[in-house]
Order: C-alpha cells, then structure tokens, then sequence
C-alpha cells in the first residue's frame, strides 16, 4: 500500500488513494493533523504529534519542533543526552504517521510518497528521502507541496481550462505554482518560492512586537531558550486569536510572574510589512516564467495554514486584484494531493486518465571561467545547463572548451541558483574528466545534465576527441557515509522505546495540563494542579471505563480555561 | 528533431491550433509512463515545444515549400494525415495572400504613447491603461515620457515636476497589483535608462524605491537594473566630487567646464597629476559620470593620460614618485636605527635643564619645571671581575703582596718581549 504524507513544518498529516477518492487517516488521537514535534518524556520514551508539542514550553530541552526548517543541513538537535539529525526527527514522526495509517487501514504500509516544498534544494530533497528510508518507507516519489495541492484541486476540476495560481504558505515554507490543465493533463509550468518564509517567522514578528510593547517589562531572565519557546507559543495563540478579531491578548507567564498586552491588527500588519514584501518576488517569478498574466489566471488557490491570516489574505487579494479561492482545505489539499500521487504511481484505474508533469524550480548549471583580458581569468561564472522552470524529466547538454595550452584534466563544480556568480549558489558535488593535451580552446568538452521526476540530478561529462566518458549520479560525501550506516541508524532509532500509540491520547492530555499549569498563575494554578490530581487519580486506576471520561472531563475544563486546542 | 518529425510523432498534421497540438499531446502522454520511459517523455516533449513554435508559421504561405526544401516529403505527410484539415496551404485565395510588396513599418515618435496602433503584444510599449488616446495624453506616465526625452539637462524647476510625476506614478494604488506593478516597474526601469542624465532627478529614488539593488546579480536580473544602479552609485560620486571640501572637486570642474584653446604649459605642469587621475579612476570606477565632463577639455587631456598610462604599464608606476620611496626607506632607516640605538648602548646622559627664572610670585622652580628623564649614570667599568676581587680578599695580605709582585713581573716582562 502507498500512502501520501505531508510532511510539515509544524503539522504532518498521511492520506491514502482509496476506493477513487483521497481519504485522510486520523491519528490516535482522532485527528488528521500530526504536530511535527518530537519529545522524550520523563520515562526515556519517544513522544510524537500532540503531546510532544504540549512539552514544548514545559520542557524545552527535552522537545524538539520546526525541524524541518534544518532539513539538509549539519545540524543537530540534542533532547536530553541524545543528539537526533533533523532527518532522525522526521522519521520518527514519519514512523508514527505510518503506525497511523497501518492502524487504519489494517495492512502494511511500505511505501509513500512524500512532499517536499517546490524550492527545496537537492540536499533537502535527499534529507527528506533518507527520512523516509530510516522510517521504514520505501519514498515511491517526491511531490513538490504546491503540485500536490494542485492535484488535490485539479482532480475535482478537471474541466478547468485557464491556468490557476497555488499559493503555498505554510508553517516555515513559501511557494508559487502556476498550474495548467487540460484534457487530464496537469501540467505544472512554472514553480517559484522562498525556503525561510512561512508561519514561524510570523511569530517571531509577533513575539519581537510584543517585546516592544512590554518594553522594560517583557521578561528577560532565566534560561533564553525556554523564555523563547514560551514567548513563541504565545505568539502562536495570539496570532490565532489575530485571525478573528482586531485585537488580541498576548499574556505570558515566566517565572511565576504574568506579563500581558494587547496586539492588534494594524500593529501586527505594520510589523509583518517586510515578510509581506517577501511574498511578491516568488508570485511575480512564477508568472514570468509561466509567460502569463493575473487576467489570465481563473484562481487563485490558497493552501497552507498560515494562508488563513487576515494580512495574508488581504495581501494576495491586493496583489491580484481579486479574491482568492477558498474551496480548497488550505490544512489538508497538500496531503490529498500526495494520496493521488500515490494512487497514480500504485496506477490506480480511476486515474487512468490523469497525467501530471512537473518542473525544475531552479536552475542547475556548472562553473565557469573566462578570460578577463588581461592574462588571467575571472572564475566562478555560473553558466546554467538546465533552465529554471524546465519540464521534468528533462535532459540537456552544453559543450565547454579548454582555457589553457595543454591543460589536462577539466573539473566542473555543479551548482543550483540563480546568481550569475557561484559562490552565491549551492554546490552540488564535482566531476572531472582529463583531456588530451591542445592548444587553448581547440578540446570540446560535452556535459549533460539529466534530472528525473523526483529531482534526482545526473550528470554526464564526455570529450568526444577521445571517447572520454564519466558520470556520476550527485550524492555528497554525506550521503556515501549515510548509506554505508543506514542500517545501524535505521537499528538505532528502532531502539528507541516510543511511547504506546494507545496511551497517546493520554500522554497529549497530561502533557497540555501540564504546560496550562505553568501557563496561569495565582487560583487558576492551583485550579490547573486540582484537575491534574484527579486525572492522575483515574489513571491510577488503569481501568478505561474510568480514565476516559475522566480525560474527556479534563479536557473541557482546559478548554473552558484557555480557549480550545488547536492544530 | 526536425518539424517534420515533431509532427509526425503528435500524430497531426501541421497546424495553427494550439488547442489541437495539446490535445495530441495529451492523448500521446497518457500512453506513456514518464517515470519508466522519460526517453519517450523527452522527446514527445520536444515535439509539443516545436510544434508549439511552428504552428506561429504555419499560416503563412511559403512555410510547406520551405520545410519541403529542407525536408522532401514533408507535404506528402501532411497529406496523409487528413484528422486535420485546417492546413492546407493551397486554399490560400490570391487576394489574401500577401503580395510582394511590404510596406515599411511606420515610423514611431519615442513619445509612443499616443501612437494607438502600436504592436499589442509588446507590453513594453503599453505605457498607459486604457485605449482612449486623449485619456492617455493626460496619464502621468507619458507626461513624464515626454519630459524625459531630450538632450540637454533639466533644469530645477523641471526636475521637481518630474520627482512630482514620478511620486504620481508610483503611490497609484494599483501598484500593489503584481502585474500593473511590475508592468510598471518595467516601463519605468527602460525609460530612466533610455533616457540617463535628463532622468538622474528620479533614478536615486526609483532604486530605492524597486530595490533594484538587491537584485543585481541573478542571471534573471531585469536588464536595466545593472545599468541603473551603476549610474546611481556614481551619481553618489558626483554629488561628492560638486563639494569643494573634496579633494577631487577642483579637478572635477576643470573637466566639467569648456577650455579655451590647447592647454599651458603652466597647466600641464600644475594640473596634471590631480587631474589624469581623476579621469583614471572615473573611467575605472565610475564610468557613466564621464557624461557629466566636458567631452572636450577630456579630449584636451587624453594624450597625456595615455603616455601616462603608457610609462605605467612599461616602468609599473608613473616615474615621478622615485624621490617618495627614497624618503620612505630613509624614513624606515631612521626607525630602525633609532630603536637599535636605544637598546644597545646607554643613551648619553640629558643636559640638566637650563635655569628657568620665574616671576618672584611663581610657584618654586621644581614644580614649574617639565618632567625631564632621571639621567643615567653609570658606573666606571671594574679593572677586576667581582668573583676574582673577592678571591683576592680570602687569601692574607703578606702572600698577596707577593702574588701581586710575580703578576707585575710577568706582566713587565711580556710588555718588554
């Protein structure tokens, strides 16, 4: 069985292609969305999805989100004594996604297909691939989230033919897709987006806003990272709360001391003017590429949790001179969409009739050098080979020369970006290729550039002259010394002890408690620690008749406390 | 491939219908798995992007006989195919096909913008909304085109109707809209760079405005932008060279104003160091301000800046500044002397400072007097080591008389050989 998974920044959800529909698969606890956040409770055990975010502002060394945001990267982060790579993190909420679906559906799950963000690099890329392959999932395919969503829309609106703009603004990252269909065929023509954009940098404005207001007030001792992580998750509810109303509450307790003010819309709107800014670039990109104008688009397709702000709407609807569409669940179209990818890879018979085509979203060239007319040589010119916004699969190939008397041996470094100077662009890996020994320019030197459906990059480098032929697939030391311990990490995090998936409701109602006790101060607190005692109480019992009723029971006075719960 | 095989592998014949090319493709894709196959995918691919680009031609008259020069048997492929009838190049009736007359394309004023024919296509030429050519006589845009274009500098009066035209044009409020703002953007970045000098008024506020800085550098960068931030950035280093406080102006206004006949002798002399080297660096660093020189009184100066730059690149530097380096080394001498000097040996003692005579009300002369370094003074160097003297001092006075007589003796005698 095949599985979609949106993997997220702060939610994670799993669908699957089932009786010619997308369905999504509740977890333990009844929802569909998984919080991307990873906790090692008191006992050593593994805690994913809910209760791991509740510890977030209660135990802030043990707990770890947002980690998608260092896919691909050195990183590491380190709960209690052990260090996890942000791959180890998504894989262990991939794990916990695939017991969710296993449960559901009542058979194996072996393999998924995963989204990425369509601007995610080819080392991001990979680092979401080895996540799935330490999960135990055998990554059918990466779907860029804005394609995803695209289908997700497409598959209810196959008579569409103007094309539709997806504009993906999610919990860390920003996409673009311009999205063109017809007779069946999903074509996406162009992609554009911003890594570092999404809902967290929206709450680092809010946080920086509420700091000014309190001003000598806000709380600055104790331990910076803890104070942060408290800070951000009321940043998060007031920002909800932002969504409804002109004004908000921002309240924090640090320290046994309550620190509150009141944020509202236009002050929120003039601090996120710059990230606001930042939306335009990729939407104007995209529609360059795509050679089209907003007139021609028929929607505007918002998908993305952080699309529900007011100022996120107010500003697409500014820049396109329109509404948008919300027919689309901006929470669920990513994962959707991955099920029908699922379901087209498993050549499901009710997509017989649907073929999706999707693009390189940057460009990937060599380094070259040219003469600079004074004996020397200005290096580091990037020179592209595939074109952003190129149909994939794509294959294309440019010939290069010799730049000195009898050189002997040609090294291209091989880069993604779009700055003409490499240094500003992310290298790839190296191929060399020796030469026959000639004059300057008088040796050719051909490389091709073929980059498949799941943006795996690979390069041929051949001198016609001598037959000369080399290839390589792009994999970085990193990834030949991951595959040569893949199994011992795979065993690794097996043996992690992970919380029982039927104690999860539990653990996410005991871990909210808890952070709802430091969260208030005064006879609310004393309030909080009466409920947690008679939960403790019922649990004690170990007897379900009566721990439920009284979870139910605990929840609803924590509701009534601070607002509902929210995903 | 060729259009012919392009053709062939969609499955049409060649024609105009783009809707129809799609639809060929689509149906070609759906028995193709891209994943398994992608050589398959690759070239049905091709064949679209082609077929996409040919259909532009097909219409026209003489596209079958040239692809039939380039490729026999291409019209009886056409013909073979009959799905799709709409090409057929013999239907053409000859009073619609053009003649062998063209007329030449009219001429456009820059000032296009009341040219109502002009290509639709082009968005670079839609400098205003609308189709009302009256309406747009009166839109900022062309009010500041027409301004614009021209020869000579603004002047102050008209410089400040532009900045004024220009806010006009960005504060509409349709300049949130991603294409009318980026239309916008366009249009305005060509124009300021078409028209460089008589634009300078506005161009600092437009880069700051579009942060055009920020994007140089992409290979997608819009292609005035480099142009127009270069001319910013020396425009910055004219506003610095007009302030006589600069160490540059003086030679800068001798370039900028007209010179009366061949330079003097007196000139060249005086004037020549300052001034090469103002020409220098702007040409190396700041190239567009040359516009803002005398194009003359340059020319005056250029022969001597290319023997000058003659003697540079032949003996590495400009021959005058030999004397500089010497006092350098001379300089460098000193230093070094001076510090060898005072670690080696005891500097001489200072002259005690001369008497100071104080008014009677003064305070004493110690206090009055500048701190002055303790002299040093050193000790007459020993006639014995201090070990030997204490030696001598153990053993009694009778025997060292006696040791003292045999020392003299031996030292008359080796005195005598």
């Amino acid at each position: 069985m095949i599985v979609g998974i949106d993997l997220g920044t702060t939610n994670s959800l799993v669908a699957v292609w089932k009786d010619g529909e997308a369905k999504l698969i509740p977890n333990s606890l009844g929802d569909f969305l998984t919080p991307s956040a990873v906790s090692i409770a008191d006992d050593g055990a593994v805690l994913v999805g809910m209760a791991a975010r509740e510890r977030q502002p209660t135990h802030p060394k043990l707990t770890a989100t947002a980690f998608k945001r260092f896919m691909g990267t050195q990183q590491t982060a380190t709960l209690g004594k052990q260090k996890f790579t942000p791959e180890e993190l998504s894989a262990l909420v991939l794990r916990s996604l695939k017991a969710d679906a296993e449960a559901f559906l009542g058979e194996d799950v072996t393999s998924a297909v995963i989204t990425v963000p369509a601007y995610f690099n080819d080392k991001q890329r990979k680092a979401t691939r080895r996540a799935g392959d330490l999960a135990g999932l055998k990554v059918e395919r990466l779907v860029n989230e804005p394609t995803a969503a695209a289908l997700a829309y497409g598959i209810h609106e196959r008579d569409q033919e103007e094309p539709f703009l997806v504009f993906d603004l999610g919990g860390g990252t920003f996409d673009v897709s311009l999205v063109e269909m017809f007779d069946g065929i999903i074509e996406v023509r162009a992609s554009a987006g911003d890594n570092r954009l999404g809902g967290e940098d929206f709450n680092a404005a809010l946080v920086d806003l509420a700091k000014e207001k309190l001003g000598k007030d806000a709380p600055e001792k104790g331990d910076a990272n803890a104070l942060s992580e408290v800070m951000r998750e009321a940043a998060e509810r007031c920002r909800r709360a932002l969504s409804d109303a002109d004004e908000a509450e921002y309240r924090v307790v640090w320290q046994g001391k309550e620190y509150s003010c009141t944020i509202t819309t236009a002050a929120f709107e003039e601090k996120c003017a710059t990230l606001i800014a930042r939306l335009r670039d990729p939407v104007l990109r995209s529609l360059r590429d795509g050679n089209t104008k907003v007139g021609d688009l028929s929607e505007i397709v918002l998908v993305g949790g952080s699309t529900r702000m007011p100022v996120v709407k107010r500003a697409v609807t500014r820049m396109f001179g329109r509404f948008p569409n919300a027919t689309v669940h901006p929470d669920h179209a990513v994962a959707l969409g991955a099920a029908v990818q699922a379901g087209l890879k498993a050549r499901d018979a009710d997509l017989e009739e649907i073929r999706l085509t999707d693009v390189c979203p940057f460009t990937l060239g060599v380094d070259t050098s040219e003469p600079d007319g004074r004996g020397g040589f200005r290096t580091g010119i990037f020179s592209p080979i595939i074109e952003r916004n190129t149909v994939i699969p794509a294959s294309r190939v440019q010939s290069y020369s010799t730049l000195q008397d009898n050189q002997k041996l040609v090294e291209f470094g091989i880069y993604q970006g779009e700055a003409r100077d490499v240094a500003a662009n992310v290298k790839l890996g190296v191929i060399k290729v020796p030469v026959p020994p000639k004059k300057a320019g008088h040796v050719n030197v051909e490389c091709r550039f073929t980059y498949d459906t799941s943006g795996l990059l690979e390069v041929d480098v051949s001198v016609p002259e001598t037959g000369m032929a080399k290839q390589i697939a792009i994999y970085d030391e990193e990834d030949s010394a991951f595959s040569a311990n893949l199994e011992e990490r795979r065993a690794a995090l097996a043996k992690l002890k992970v919380h029982p998936r039927d104690e999860a409701e539990n653990a996410a109602a005991m871990a909210r408690a808890g952070r709802c006790y430091e969260g208030f101060i005064g006879d609310r607190r004393d309030y909080v620690g009466q409920i947690i005692a008679a939960f403790e109480n019922a649990l004690a019992s170990q007897d379900p008749r009566i721990i439920d009723p009284a979870r139910a029971d605990l929840l609803q006075r924590l509701d009534e406390l601070e607002g509902d719960r929210y995903l | 491939m060729t259009p012919k095989q392009a053709w062939k592998l969609l499955g049409i014949a060649p024609t105009s219908d783009k809707r129809a090319i799609k639809q060929a493709y689509a149906a070609k894709l759906k028995a193709i798995d891209p994943d398994k196959d992608p050589k398959a995918f690759l070239d049905l691919r091709q064949a679209l992007d082609i077929a996409t680009v040919e259909a532009n031609y097909v219409e026209q008259e003489s596209y079958a006989a040239d692809i039939e020069r380039m490729e026999p048997g291409y019209q009886a492929a056409a013909e073979e195919d009959v799905s799709s009838a709409s090409f057929s190049p013999d239907l053409i009736s000859d009073g619609e096909a053009p003649s062998d007359f063209m007329p030449l394309p009219e001429q456009h004023s820059p000032h296009f913008a009341a040219d109502d024919d002009y290509d639709d296509d082009d968005a670079d030429y839609q400098p205003y909304d609308g189709t009302d050519p009256e309406l747009a006589k009166d839109h900022p845009r062309n009010r500041l085109a027409n301004m614009l274009w021209g020869d000579d500098p603004l002047t102050a009066a008209l410089q400040d109707e532009a900045r004024a035209l220009y806010t006009e044009i960005i504060s509409d409020p349709r300049m949130d809209e991603i294409d009318y703002g980026s239309q916008t953007e366009d249009w305005l970045g060509w124009m300021i760079n078409q028209t460089m000098r008589r634009s300078d008024c506005i161009l600092p506020l437009a880069v700051d405005h579009f942060k055009w800085r920020d994007k140089l550098g992409g290979i997608h960068t819009p292609w005035y932008a480099e142009a127009i931030v270069g001319r910013a950035r020396d425009l910055r280093r004219l506003n610095a060279l007009q302030n006589p406080a600069h160490h540059g102006h003086a030679a800068y206004v001798r370039l900028s104003q007209p010179h009366e006949g061949p330079l003097t002798a007196f000139e060249k002399l005086r004037f020549k160091n300052d001034t090469l080297e103002l020409l220098r660096v702007t040409r190396r660093d700041f190239p567009t301000l040359e516009w803002d020189m005398d194009a003359e009184t340059v020319a005056l100066w250029q022969p001597m800046l290319e023997t000058q730059d003659a003697k540079i690149a032949a003996t590495g530097s400009k021959g005058t500044s030999w004397w500089r380096i010497g006092f350098f080394i001379y300089l460098f001498l000193m230093v070094i002397g001076y510090v060898f000097d005072g670690n080696d040996k005891p500097s001489t003692p200072n002259a005690p400072p001369a008497p100071v005579i104080l008014p009677s009300d003064s305070k004493p002369a110690e206090e009055a007097q500048p701190p002055v370094l303790s002299p040093v003074v050193t000790a007459p160097p020993p006639l014995l080591p201090a070990e030997f003297k204490s030696a001598l001092d153990t053993i009694d006075p009778e025997e060292r008389k006696k040791l003292m007589e045999q020392v003299r003796k031996a030292l008359e005698e080796t005195k005598a050989k």
